[in-house]
């Protein structure tokens, strides 16, 4: 993790750490939710073309 | 342009995430033949009475030489006819559906079965039923001020219930 | 800003806001309708006509005259140069809101329940069509006078970067031009030949994919204001500031270009486009979300600077130190929360095949009431609560309602929205005034349908309290003095941005090739091939 680097050009030292961690939990959690939607109920409706 | 390493690195995440949904969307597309309906096929809506595969005498469940299943319907005002059909679980179903009048759509719930039936082209769509029962075939697209009262009968029978196969019956 | 500005921005928002309060009010009436547990209110053509209304009012009218106030303000304030031609901008307003009052008349007597999609061969009064094309035909006037303003500061300022929110302004104009082609050429060419009986028929297969052209971008003429004011408003009343420019520029670009070349995921369950087509409409559809996710990072970090700063520490303490008493803040907050449920939503509708799961069921209308109801209505609100004391002269009395207002509307769409998502994956379709199919599955829907109800009470409350508070504080609120709109600062000192963020001749020019190739073939085959017409049908 890149949390304790200095920005090249930014005036103040700031990490948005808590920002990447909230942002990586909302978006595993979508993931998960869809595999199980697309894997777990579309499909075991029964095939489509 | 700057970029903060952290918001790089949810670019990638967030790239990643993208990927994964559209590999199981292709995997699914190109090896197991997951897809949506469609495919351009005109048909002229104001004379399915007398259109060979749309007339009255040829709606229903047919078997076809292969052993799969074709189900024939008109979707008019109110209604998908015949209105009553009987089809075997866990069996692969091609559909085949045209509209009498306006736009229509046609959804199974429960299952997968579901295709807009726009007026001019007909819609083909395969499907299966997993499981035995009686469901609705509603229309899920307004059409009317009777389209809460657009819907017809299916029952899934067992496939071991299932001797109508030979006969053509059902619709 | 000078008082013209002001006059007509505030007239363009009271359009916009009255027109939701109303169609508020109808909101409730569906749900109930909806439900059946009142027989004496059961009515199809009633809540047809009703829901038509709700979705034009809703869709169209608040969106577009809320765009256009809040354009003037963005252009003025930004640049800080005059309004150019304002007697333009009231040409612009006037036609629309003729426009309007023309669909009015047919829609609220029944004449015109097609829906806000249209629906042909189903035909509508003609004046429904005259009018909703007069609304997009005065919406163009605005759209020019941004890209004017736009052009004529970059002239005026040659090498200076354009400020971020007229930027982004100015490319929900350019996208709005490309996005109204679709609709414009349905209504001018198909609809209103047929309905004056000029033609016998009409090509229901070209009129989706035509409407398709607009239906996706559409959304994003919606929501680029919302996205402005996250960008330029929040991290300021948060207490910091925008922590990446240049990404936001290019998440801008991003929504202008993918916006466009999607629409065929409005038509997956239909039959006169292939499979095709219907899968590159999908990549682009998954593409677009990218400068989403990046909009919520940039403007969640610029939240946890600001909170950083107000001495929240560790991995999450800044978001309790955040200032959530600030109305904009607020309202950033929860709109973030419906929009990842929103969006989620609309990452399953958008799944290619899956959309047969969920396709025309109550999924759809709990899909879009989180992403616009909740997060786009949620930020306009927020954008009144920033610059209505600067355009009336006069604060809000009250610091506590504007809070009760969010957190109501909040708490109603969840309420509201969770069962219709749920609904839909039951199998609900979603345009219904009655649940007559005599089947059992159906007996589980009923409870869902009661929570419902509350949800739209809970709306109906915040919408008016909404309406309540604009009104009085531009009646009997204090004087003010202070009218200058301020917009969050960059962490970095005004970066010089590369040339493709600051303009849009190449993306014009990408966007063209790009719709050709998604759009091209599509259309023409329609001309190419036999096709049959359908004659009107009444409804």
């Amino acid at each position: 993790m890149a949390v304790d680097k200095k920005k090249s050009g930014s005036s103040e030292e700031f990490s948005p750490v808590g920002t990447w961690a909230l942002m990586c939990l909302v978006v595993t959690a979508m993931a998960a939710a869809w595999l199980f939607l697309y894997f777990g109920v579309f499909l075991p409706r029964g095939a489509i073309h | 342009m700057h970029i903060d390493p952290l918001e790089r690195k949810w670019l990638y995440v967030a790239s990643g995430v993208v990927a994964l949904f559209l590999g199981a969307i292709f995997y699914t597309a190109f090896v197991h033949n997951i897809h949506p309906p469609g495919g351009m096929e005109v048909v002229d809506s104001a004379s399915l009475h007398i259109n060979p595969e749309f007339a009255e005498a040829n709606l229903g469940v047919k078997s076809q030489a292969d052993g799969s299943l074709r189900v024939t319907l008109v979707a008019a005002r109110y209604g998908f006819y015949p209105r009553d059909i009987r089809v075997p679980a866990g069996t692969p179903i091609t559909f085949r559906i045209a509209s009498a009048d306006v736009l229509h759509g046609v959804h199974v719930p429960m299952t997968n079965l579901s295709t807009m039936i726009v007026p001019g082209y007909i819609s083909t769509v395969t499907t299966e039923f997993p499981k035995p029962g009686e469901y609705p075939m509603l229309c899920n697209e307004y059409c009317g001020m009777g389209h809460d009262h657009m819907w017809s009968r299916v029952t899934v029978v067992a496939r071991e219930y299932w001797p109508e196969q030979q006969t053509g019956k059902g619709k | 800003m000078d008082n013209e500005v002001k006059k007509l921005a505030l007239t363009h928002f009271w359009v916009s806001f009255g027109s939701f309060g109303l169609a508020c009010v109808l909101g409730v009436y569906q749900v109930l309708e909806r439900s059946g547990f009142i027989p004496a209110i059961q009515s199809p053509e009633v809540y047809f006509a009703s829901v038509s209304t709700h979705g034009v009012l809703m869709a169209f009218v608040l969106t577009t005259f809320f765009v256009m106030g809040f354009g003037y303000v963005v252009a003025v304030s930004s640049l800080k140069t005059p309004l150019w031609s304002p007697k333009l901008a009231w040409t612009g307003f006037w036609i629309s809101a003729v426009g309007v009052v023309l669909a009015a008349i047919p829609l609220l007597i029944g004449k015109a329940s097609v829906l806000y999609t249209f629906y042909p061969p189903v035909q509508a009064n003609l004046l429904f069509y005259i009018g909703a094309a007069l609304l997009v035909v005065g919406s163009w006037f605005w759209a020019v006078i941004m890209i004017v303003m736009f052009a004529g500061w970059k002239n005026a300022h040659p090498g200076e970067t354009v400020p971020l929110p007229m930027f982004a302004t100015t490319a929900n104009a350019v996208l709005w031009l490309w996005t109204s082609v679709g609709v414009a050429l349905e209504v001018v060419f198909q609809l209103i030949p047929w309905a004056l009986g000029l033609t016998d028929s009409i090509d229901p297969g070209l009129a989706r994919t035509l409407f398709a052209w607009t239906l996706h971008p559409i959304v994003y003429f919606w929501l680029l204001p919302a996205y402005i004011a996250l960008y330029s408003f929040v991290p300021r009343a948060a207490g910091g500031k925008l922590f990446s420019h240049g990404l936001a520029r290019a998440a801008f670009v991003m929504l202008l270009v993918l916006a466009l070349p999607i629409g065929f995921h409005h038509l997956y369950m239909d039959p006169e486009q292939g499979a095709g087509y219907k899968l590159s409409h999908a990549v682009g559809t998954f593409l677009v979300a990218l400068p989403t996710l990046v909009t919520g990072f940039t403007v969640v970090a610029s939240m946890e600077m600001a909170g950083r700063a107000r001495g929240g520490a560790g991995l999450f303490g800044w978001i309790g130190a955040l200032p959530w008493r600030n109305p904009v803040v607020l309202a950033a907050i929860l709109a973030f929360l419906m929009l990842i449920a929103g969006g989620f939503g609309g990452i399953v509708n958008a799944s290619y095949a899956m959309n047969a799961m969920v396709h025309n069921t109550a999924w759809v209308p709990g899909h879009f009431h989180l992403m616009f109801g909740g997060t786009t209505v949620m930020l306009y609100m927020a954008v009144a609560y920033h610059v209505w004391p600067k355009l009336t002269g006069r604060a809000f009395a009250s610091a506590d309602k504007p809070l009760i207002q969010l957190w109501s509307w909040f708490i109603g769409m969840v309420v509201l929205s969770s069962p219709w998502h749920i609904l839909g994956l039951l199998g609900q379709p979603r345009r219904i005034s009655s649940v007559t199919y005599n089947s059992l599955l159906t007996l589980a829907w009923d409870p869902y349908e009661l929570v419902m109800i509350i949800g739209g009470f809970i709306l109906l409350f915040s919408g008016l309290l909404f309406l309540h508070i604009l009104g009085k504080a531009q009646r009997q609120g204090a004087p003010q003095k202070d009218d200058e709109i301020e917009y969050a600062e960059y962490r970095d000192a005004q970066p010089a941005v590369h040339p493709l963020l600051n303009g849009f001749a190449v993306w014009n020019v990408l966007i063209f090739g790009l719709m050709l190739a998604n759009y091209g073939q599509p259309i023409a085959q329609f001309f190419l091939n036999q096709t049959f017409g359908s004659v009107a049908w009444g409804y």
